[in-house]
């Protein structure tokens, strides 16, 4: 049980820095390689090395455009994505101390949809305002509003407050989600409601490296934070109290940490839209492989999310030929049998 | 069984085109897709849910049996333009049922069965039924196609502009104007053989292909497209060109890096009013064709191979025959004869 | 004068939980708090630990008010065992004692060898060597309540204070847990319940309706008037034939 062998990872989180970087590559190099059309190793590497080194391969212009501009960049994003909401949930459900906290509990993806159908239904911003920066907008606002509930209905520290948060979180999900069908249902018709229900099931087809310019900061910003408080997430085990007594200041660290997490959850729900069931799931599964330690639970969710995303985008493109399915659909599909399949072997050897 | 019926009625009449003012002997019964509706004389007044069958009824003078219209696409055929501004717009989208009910018409028109239909978003056929408001929907919408399959529905098989003529010749008589029908319809497919007639001539060389692009829900994303059955899959078949996309849906949507390596020969684009996605402006769409790293080196945008037309052409509606024009008429200049 | 407060007052919806409490908690004592229930115990101890802020008066840790100091730097000298504090995470008994090494860790001070030292040495004191391993969900109520002292330990507070270390123990376990707390090197602070227990403590101060009632030797507060007062409660006292000490018994009937 590695999860009990302390001393091997205890003193050293550096090995991290061996793991990390070469399964990444290898998941990056994955994504370039498989798409909807059949482009041979040799001419994907050989892009690759057009553009990392300036290599000069001649390679077939759609090709290198393929494997450059649209794998590669989605690839990076979906890692990026993958990383963000799956630290995005390790950090809500540490300190909620609730098992189902997803990044969206706090009403992230409502506000995002309500944004996105603000600027496509309404028109909201005459078309100067994109999808994203409505459904970054929107994310913000719900947050906004979960945070001032949550904050008015008081609490303090400890069980309370997590569960304030939580139901201040639910309270504005569903407002924002009320807004958005009564917005849908006055001004949308079937078509746009279905492009937008598209849309939030997540969508990385878009994606391009502007967006990666956008991701890129928001997953450092996860990974750093949670790295730099791993003790303060671990100190959360027996509740808020239990942390504020081993020298955690506990407000600090969930306004800090929560704030952080909906921010970078948003700019992700804002590029991809809301894919579900990595930030709730991909923390489990880890806890149950890793252990309940954040020094190791921090770098392998991040990990797992980034390698799982990309493996998750890839199947969205192969899986029906010609046709490209949400990818919110595939992590389900797949997440949802991996996460039972741990469960099951998790109590069988626990 | 359905489907059956109505192309035979639809054979009959065809065959039974009179060389002299034919009357409608009411009362009448049609199959409508699956419902029977029986009409004591001609409708005094109709509200249309549909732009196809708004114009329909135009082409065919039936304006003053008109007091309301909605669901509009894109703006009314200029012939139309001072008729239409006479008629209450009820919506420009969806209507809600007790406004086109309000307006105790004595027939509704519809296009597509996701309005009126088995899960209608104004109301089913039977809601408006109960209330002795009697319905016709577009054969277009229900011959040969699934509603309840695919986002758009889907079709079992290829559209057939036959179906088109059908819902023309059904309205005429329906409202006793089955010379003006006839005529359209004649009309109709004298402009559809001579466009075809020209495709032939370009003697276009095998394994020319197309994409119509319709719209895309942000810029950079998958694209949707026309699948293999719809009205661009029905031009594509009489032009003799292939469709680069294979899925059979209705609007399926497809990756550009499926859409580059397949590189069409040429690409039609939809140009709308509507301004819901960034992609819906024509010139935004051609901006995204010229500057992507991969659409910009398909060979129909190097070589600017590209034709706007109607984005209502791409549903069935006559102006599918005036894009078929269009198309054969566009064709020549790119130079692909053999 | 290691730890103290004055005034101490905390009230939550117009509700007073504790007013005005000053005491001083001399340094190595052992100091009995008892109260019935609601009587302000737990709220006292938050306070005394540096969670709860005081509305009104002050905690002196050290002779510095505690509003002055950093959490971290409290729980270096302070160190809280709560009553029912579980969790449903996987983790092992080792686990969850190297938490107390939190205040002394951060990003840029990692574990080290004398952590390692701390935690061995910890969970020897509450007699949990060969425990390492197991897991948190697989112990007993008393093995858990040491887990706790062994954080707390670990901490290597000068205060400890503890939450009614003995509820739900069984009574082999409620003695071992006592006389583990009161063998310990440090200045201890223990709510408790069981008011013979109570007699074990250097002193013992009494909360009624959250007010310092009384605080005195064992001798000096368990009194027959003042718990017949506090308690609402007939107590006799008898003398064990074992040892010669003085055991309370109480009856309901004034």
């Amino acid at each position: 049980m590695t999860a009990i062998d302390r001393p091997f990872y205890r003193r050293s989180h550096w090995h991290w820095g061996l793991v990390v970087p070469p399964v990444l590559l290898a998941a990056l190099l994955f994504g370039a390689s498989l798409g909807e059309t059949n482009i041979p190793a040799n001419v994907v590497l050989q892009v690759l090395a057009n553009k990392l080194f300036d290599a000069g391969y001649p390679v077939d212009r759609i090709d290198e455009g393929i494997v450059w501009n649209y794998r590669m960049s989605r690839a990076v994003v979906a890692a990026c994505c993958g990383a963000g909401l799956a630290l995005s949930g390790v950090i809500l459900q540490a300190l909620l101390r609730n098992a189902l906290a997803d990044p969206y509990l706090l009403g992230i993806s409502a506000g995002a949809s309500t944004g996105a159908v603000a600027v496509t239904v309404i028109g909201l911003g005459g078309g100067l305002i994109s999808l994203s920066l409505g459904a970054f907008t929107g994310a913000l606002m719900a947050f906004g509003f979960v945070a001032l509930l949550a904050h008015a209905a008081g609490g303090g520290a400890g069980l309370r407050a997590a569960s304030v948060i939580v139901l201040a979180g639910i309270a504005g999900s569903q407002m924002f989600n009320a807004i958005t069908t009564f917005l849908i249902t006055k001004s949308a018709n079937a078509e746009q409601s279905r492009a937008i229900m598209f849309w939030l099931m997540g969508n990385m087809s878009g994606v391009r490296w502007p967006d990666v310019i956008t991701v890129v900061p928001a997953a450092v910003l996860g990974v750093g934070v949670c790295v730099w408080n791993t003790r303060a997430l671990d100190a959360f085990t027996f509740g808020a109290d239990s942390a504020a007594s081993l020298g955690v200041s506990v407000k600090r660290v969930q306004l800090t940490l929560i704030g952080i997490a909906a921010l970078v959850t948003a700019v992700m729900v804002s590029v991809v839209g809301a894919i579900g069931f990595v930030g709730l799931v991909i923390p489990h599964a880890m806890r149950f492989m890793v252990g309940h330690r954040h020094g190791i639970l921090v770098p392998a969710s991040a990990l797992a999310g980034a390698v799982f995303l990309i493996f998750a985008d890839v199947i969205s493109r192969v899986i029906i030929p010609g046709q490209v399915l949400p990818i919110g659909v595939v992590t389900a599909l797949v997440g949802a049998p991996v996460f039972a399949l741990i469960l099951i072997n998790g109590r069988a050897s626990g | 069984m359905t489907s059956k019926l109505i192309t035979l009625t639809a054979l009959a009449s065809v065959l039974s085109v009179p060389a002299f003012a034919n009357e409608t002997a009411y009362p009448l019964s049609l199959e409508n897709c699956g419902h029977t509706i029986t009409f004591e004389k001609a409708p005094e007044s109709t509200v249309t849910i549909g732009q196809s069958t708004t114009e329909i009824l135009y082409l065919l003078g039936q304006q003053d049996k008109i007091t309301g219209t909605s669901v509009w696409f894109n703006p009314v055929l200029p012939a139309f333009k001072d008729i239409n501004d006479q008629i209450e717009r009820i919506a420009d989208n969806d209507p809600s049922f007790e406004s086109v009910v309000g307006k105790k018409p004595e027939l509704v028109t519809v296009m597509y069965e996701w309005h009126v239909g088995a899960e209608g978003m104004v109301a089913t056929r039977e809601m408006f039924h109960d209330v002795n408001v009697p319905t016709y929907v577009m054969p277009t919408d229900c011959a040969a196609k699934d509603n309840t399959v695919g986002s758009d529905g889907t079709r079992s098989e290829l559209f057939s502009i036959d179906q088109l003529y059908n819902s023309i010749e059904q309205l005429a008589e329906i409202y006793d104007a089955q010379d003006a029908g006839a005529a359209l319809v004649r009309d109709l497919k004298t402009r559809e053989a001579q466009a075809i007639a020209k495709a032939e001539a370009l003697n276009l060389s095998q394994g020319s292909s197309a994409l119509f692009w319709f719209s895309s829900a942000d810029m950079e994303s998958d694209p949707y497209v026309a699948g293999q059955k719809g009205v661009p899959a029905y031009m594509m078949d009489k032009l003799g060109i292939d469709n680069v996309v294979t899925s059979g849906e209705e609007w399926p949507l497809v990756g550009w890096e499926t859409i580059a390596k397949a590189d069409p020969t040429f690409i039609v684009l939809a140009k709308m009013d509507r301004r819901r996605f960034p992609a819906d402006d024509i010139e935004k769409k051609r901006a995204f064709l010229m500057t992507d790293p991969v659409t910009k080196e398909m060979s129909a945008v190097k070589a600017g191979r590209i034709i706007t037309i109607d984005a209502h052409a791409m549903s069935p509606t006559v102006r599918a025959i005036y894009a078929l024009e269009q198309i054969a008429e566009e064709l020549p200049g790119f130079g692909l004869t053999q | 004068m290691i730890l103290s407060c004055e005034n101490l007052g905390w009230e939550t919806q117009g509700k007073e939980i504790v007013r005005d409490i000053s005491i001083t908690v001399n340094e190595g004592e052992k100091l009995g708090l008892i109260g019935p229930n609601g009587s302000g115990k737990s709220t006292f101890l938050r306070m005394l630990a540096g969670i709860r802020k005081p509305n009104m008066g002050s905690v002196y840790l050290d002779g510095q008010s505690m509003t002055q100091q950093r959490q971290r730097d409290i729980a270096q000298r302070v160190a809280l065992v709560e009553q029912h504090a579980d969790t449903a995470d996987r983790i092992s008994v080792r686990d969850a004692v190297e938490l107390g090494r939190t205040p002394w860790l951060s990003a840029l001070r990692g574990w080290g060898s004398q952590d390692d030292a701390i935690v061995a040495r910890a969970l020897t004191d509450v007699d949990l060597t060969g425990f390492n391993h197991r897991h948190w969900h697989t112990l007993s109520g008393g093995e858990r309540q040491r887990v706790h002292i062994a954080r707390a330990l670990a901490q290597q507070p000068k205060v400890l204070l503890l939450d009614e270390p003995t509820n739900h123990l069984d009574i082999r376990h409620q003695l071992s847990i006592l006389h583990l707390v009161t063998r310990l090197p440090v200045t201890a602070v223990i709510a408790l319940h069981d008011l013979n227990q109570a007699m074990l403590c250097d002193r013992i101060c009494v909360l009624q309706n959250g007010q310092l009632r009384a605080v005195g030797t064992p001798d000096e507060i368990l009194t027959g008037d003042l718990l017949g007062e506090v308690f609402g409660v007939c107590a006799h006292f008898l003398t064990d034939p074992a040892d010669q000490s003085r055991v309370i018994r109480f009856h309901t009937a004034m």
